[in-house]
């Protein structure tokens, strides 16, 4: 049905000869593949229509991105785009394009999952693309680019990014006299506890799920496996100490849920003041200043915990389809798409930051008080959960639910963090 | 389901015809069926016997595989099962009676007979996104049904409903001083029981309507007699309607019980099977193995034990309806 | 659709206790308390989302009985952002896409309903419980083959695969065997004296004689297709927002506007209003025809 190279190891390998193949076809070498970051003007681009394809998103963030595509027809006329935006369920609909071999020509993969789709051949390799175009992976932040690496090979290019932040409304702060944004766990207790004093109501608002307690999880020095997945290390007690600050907050009324507060998510909660602090990211930001265009909110790093620093990343890669007909002309597009100009149009709306450094100066010009969040870009991990990780991620935010309804204790989630980990993630062989 | 029309069926001179004409009538259907539906539910048996991540090619042979880890005690598997059981133990009763009650009294002599029928049956028209749509905003934390429990002086569950994982039993014996109980016992959590009682709002009207069709048919002259011989209402409610309407509400039943072991709409609408898995339903279960677990073989083999627990079901009640209709 | 024991009544007025004959005030009472209070469970839901559309995102969550159900600064706002959508579009395809669904399965389940009812050929028993089991396998796992097929055809991305997997289904056609089941042969062997065929007895005298049973069916075409959402979700891209069906196009809506309650319950009652006119001027023909036709057997 799909076009594959091949089910295992192999199979990516005799992918990319395919591509060299198809690639001698069309044009003249391989080696004569040098177009895209100067416009394409020394040899022809390759021709064909490229379909690109993505969860449906606002409607500035669309507007934007069919501003940043027009660019793209004019410096490449040769190639048309196909833009297919998925309304709703991105997942499924992609998984049945790919079953059917019709995917659509390059799309987007989170971080979280990349891993499931990489380890299962559905992606092209694109580094000889990469090599041929001066395209390096210093060009990006490690931790983003990492996110998309599978036994050696590159499977898509990070088209923005974002870490976790402490965002805060400002107003309620200085009414409550705090000064400053808490940067350990010892003072964001501290600084709860004043506005919960001062409010009468649990000021943050997060939610039990694996996304924002890997924070916590983070700062206690914690990790779900090793580097290189081949462990799994949530049975260390940096874990325990995770999860007891974490509901901790919530059993001493110092939090609360997003459903427990009525908003629909903790950017939400802010925006109808119903929180005052928030653990989130720039994609916060477009939302606040359509919903709450008047509220001043503060942007600091995320607290400190006993393991340090730490913040989770989140982050988006266009990656080509292993069965896509039009391999060159689709990395053409991911090459702009991802390339300096493309990428500086498109993190210009301030929902997600540029995944490439060398961007980063101009777009803090734009947004100086995001510059927190660029700050994590030195300790932050783009969240992966490993192959099975999607399979995890539900059994995690269950355990986490039901420590947060009372059902279980720390311990006992602990114990069944580590026995879903077990379950469900496909650790790597160390050998590769 | 058993008609006795077929018994009484006199003998057919057009047989000869009909073996041609038959299957001429059948055609259109039949071309439909085997495309869309036979095909692909066969397809679906024979992939339960193999591994497919859905995004490879590969589907390689596991024979019973799937079914032995199904049976070997998956934890999501059994956990789907429970709360579809809970669902429909729920819900079928429920609906089957609210249906009936409402058919009776809807079937009286009443002023503004007509719109109450409308009423009732308005929900089952709307769409099943809007109407999640709006009940996700009726259950949220500020939402209607919990400021009018606020203002009335009555608790309101914590987390609000459909974050609720609690057992609704678990909650009840915690309430007396029984903690711990079994999972099983637990009962369903405050978040199935909030997509229940939406489920049971929207299919009560059908339920109605489906009764009203068999309170109609039951002549007059039964109830005349009856209340001749001094019956009270209550009796003839429990004597005459009840068993007469026996086959229809075996088959609204059965309808029931098919719909609720296939619910998946609202599940994927409003909670995504959470809080902590417990509005997983059997068929959800099938759509998360298969799209969000890259096990779309065990999705099958889940669908295939779906299909012979439905089966059972209708089985049981033909058997049930077939003897009525003999007696 | 189950028989009952009982024969059928000659005539077609609905069995009614008089009221003479001893309907007590208190039971009046009480029967009439129940229905109203129903009926306000009915339609609270639905008013509480008018109300909704008309307020400000503040004093949506701010709710009071004051403002529950009439908002202290009506605005239409909400309406605004919800017109600049797509609707009326979706709200074709939902219609076109309902009428070529009831027109299929209105011909075919009726056509294989009235075979398998009174047809003898071989392998009519077989078929027909094969038919029956469909409906035991839920929908969702067959997504994927039924994709790949309508891409095999090139239907995707049109209006065909919104249509054509959906001509026949089981339950029609269980439907109209037995609403043809119930009727009286008498009918047909008058025409079969004349010596009609199948096929002119089945278009002269069966389909006009199996209306009311055809709109029952026609009924639960309409609500199935105008709940379809995976389907339609899959089988058209997003590069096509044309084809949306109202489900999809809600589902997409809801996408940027989820959190902003006046915006989605307006857009609810924009798709909904047409439909309850519709249904308050047809009313008596949806809930007549559905309750005195082939849900008796």
């Amino acid at each position: 049905m799909v076009e594959l190279a091949g089910t295992n190891g192999s199979g990516v390998l005799s992918r990319r000869k395919l591509v060299k193949g198809a690639a001698a076809g069309a044009i003249a070498a391989p080696a004569l593949l040098h177009y895209g970051r100067i416009g394409g003007a020394q040899t022809p681009a390759p021709t064909g229509t490229v379909r690109l394809s993505g969860p449906t998103a606002s409607p500035e963030e669309e507007e934007l991105l069919r501003q940043v595509l027009d660019n793209f027809a004019q410096a490449y006329p040769s190639i048309t785009v196909n833009y297919e935006p998925v309304p709703a369920e991105y997942l499924i609909k992609l998984q049945t394009d790919i079953a059917a071999g019709n995917a659509a020509d390059v799309f987007y993969v989170k971080n979280e999952f990349s891993q499931d789709f990489m380890s299962r051949n559905t992606l092209l390799p694109i580094d000889e693309f990469m090599a041929n175009d001066g395209v390096a992976d210093a060009d990006f932040y490690p931790g983003l680019i990492n996110a998309f690496k599978w036994q050696g090979a590159t499977y898509g290019l990070p088209k923005d990014w974002s870490p976790l932040g402490t965002c805060f409304d400002e107003q309620v702060f200085t009414d409550a006299g705090i000064s400053a944004a808490p940067a350990t766990w010892d003072e964001l207790r501290t600084v709860l506890q004043t506005l919960l004093d001062t409010t009468g109501q649990p000021s943050l608002v997060i939610a039990p799920a694996l996304d924002r307690f890997i924070m916590f999880l983070y700062q206690a020095g914690g990790n779900i496996t090793n580097e290189g997945a081949t462990e799994i290390t949530l049975g260390d007690p940096a874990t325990l100490e995770a999860l007891d600050f974490f509901y901790g907050l919530y059993s001493d009324g110092l939090s609360t849920t997003p459903a427990d507060s009525g908003a629909e998510w903790p950017g939400d909660a802010l925006a109808k003041q119903l929180a005052s602090i928030v653990f989130e990211g720039n994609w916060m930001f477009p939302f606040l200043n359509t919903n709450a265009p008047d509220l001043q909110v503060g942007v600091a790093e995320l607290p400190a915990g006993p393991g340090g620093k730490g913040a989770p990343a989140f982050t988006n890669s266009y990656s080509i389809f292993a069965g896509s007909q039009q391999p060159e002309a689709a990395w053409v597009l991911v090459n702009y798409l991802t390339g300096n100009d493309g990428m500086a149009l498109w993190t210009s709306l301030g929902l997600a930051m540029p995944a490439r450094p060398g961007l980063m100066d101009a777009w803090l010009q734009q947004y100086p008080d995001r510059a927190p969040y660029a700050a994590a870009g030195e300790y932050t991990i783009a969240v992966q959960y490993g192959p099975g990780g999607q399979k995890f991620n539900d059994d995690a935010n269950a355990v986490l639910q039901n420590l947060f309804a009372g059902q279980i204790d720390t311990a006992a989630a602990q114990q069944q963090l580590v026995e879903a980990a077990t379950a469900d993630i496909t650790l790597a062989t160390p050998s590769a | 389901m058993v008609s006795l029309a077929r018994a009484r069926r006199p003998r057919n001179p057009l047989a000869a015809e009909d073996n041609v004409a038959g299957w001429v009538f059948l055609l259109p259907a039949m071309i439909i069926f085997v495309l869309f539906i036979f095909g692909p539910i066969l397809y679906i048996f024979w992939l339960s016997f193999h591994q497919w991540s859905l995004i490879e090619p590969a589907k390689p042979f596991v024979g019973l595989d799937n079914y032995r880890t199904l049976f070997s005690g998956d934890a999501d598997f059994n956990l789907a099962l429970r709360n579809t059981i809970w669902f429909a133990l729920g819900v079928v009763p429920t609906q089957t009676a609210l249906g009936l009650l409402l058919a009776v009294l809807a079937n009286r002599k009443l002023r503004g007979k007509t719109f109450f029928r409308t009423a009732f049956y308005f929900p089952s028209i709307s769409s099943s996104v809007v109407i999640s749509i709006i009940f996700l905003w009726l259950y949220s934390a500020r939402g209607l049904i919990n400021y009018v429990l606020i203002q009335l002086g009555f608790p309101t569950p914590r987390p609000p409903w459909l974050s609720n994982p609690r057992g609704i039993i678990d909650m009840g014996l915690g309430a007396v001083g029984i903690e711990n109980v079994s999972v099983w016992l637990a009962g369903p959590s405050v978040a199935l029981l909030s997509i229940m009682m939406m489920n049971i709002w929207t299919t009560m009207g059908t339920m109605m309507i489906i009764f009203l069709a068999g309170v109609q048919d039951i002549p007059n002259d039964v109830y005349e007699a009856a209340s001749l011989d001094g019956a009270s209402r209550r009796s003839q409610f429990f004597d005459i309607t009840v068993p007469l309407l026996r086959p229809v509400i075996l088959f609204v039943l059965t309808l029931g019980f098919i719909g609720t072991f296939q619910v998946f709409d609202q599940i994927f609408v409003m909670t995504s099977g959470g809080p902590a898995k417990t509005t997983i339903t059997l068929a959800y279960l099938v759509f998360q193995e298969g799209f969000g677990n890259f096990s779309m073989g065990y999705a099958s083999a889940i669908a295939v034990v779906l299909f012979f627990i439905i089966l059972m079901i209708y089985l049981v009640q033909r058997r049930i309806v077939g003897e009525t209709a003999v007696r | 659709m189950a028989t009952i024991t009982q024969p059928r009544t000659q005539t077609d007025t609905p069995a009614q206790v008089s009221s003479g004959s001893g309907l007590d005030a208190t039971l009046r009472v009480v029967a009439y308390a129940v229905l109203v209070f129903v009926a306000l469970l009915m339609f609270v839901p639905f008013a509480f989302s008018v109300a909704t559309s008309l307020k400000t995102n503040q004093e949506a969550i701010r709710l009071s009985f004051s403002n529950m159900f009439w908002p202290s600064n009506p605005t239409f706002d909400a309406y605004r952002v919800a017109f600049e959508a797509n609707v009326a579009r979706w709200f074709f395809n939902s219609a076109l896409v309902a009428a070529i669904w009831i027109l299929g399965r209105a011909l075919f389940d009726t056509m294989a309903g009235y075979a398998f009812a009174r047809m003898q050929f071989p392998g009519r028993n077989l078929v027909f419980l094969l038919v029956i089991s469909t409906m035991m396998i839920p929908g969702i796992v067959t997504i994927i083959p039924k994709f790949i097929l309508l891409q095999e055809f090139g239907l995707l991305n049109t209006y065909g695969a919104l249509t054509l997997p959906f001509l026949a289904d089981a339950f029609g056609i269980f439907l109209m065997k037995q609403f043809f089941e119930s009727i009286p042969v008498e009918l047909e062997e008058a025409a079969r004296i004349d010596g009609a065929s199948r096929y002119r007895m089945f278009a002269q005298i069966i389909l006009p004689n199996a209306m009311p049973a055809v709109t029952a069916l026609a009924i639960f075409s309409f609500q199935g297709s105008w709940n379809a959402f995976l389907e339609p979700l899959i089988f058209i891209s997003g590069s096509s927002p044309n084809l949306f069906t109202l489900p999809v196009g809600l589902a997409n809506f809801r996408q940027a506007y989820y959190t902003e309650w006046p915006t989605l319950m307006a857009m609810s009652v924009i798709t909904t209003v047409p439909l309850a006119v519709f249904f308050l001027i047809f009313q008596r023909y949806f809930v007549e025809s559905s309750a005195s036709s082939g849900i008796k057997g």
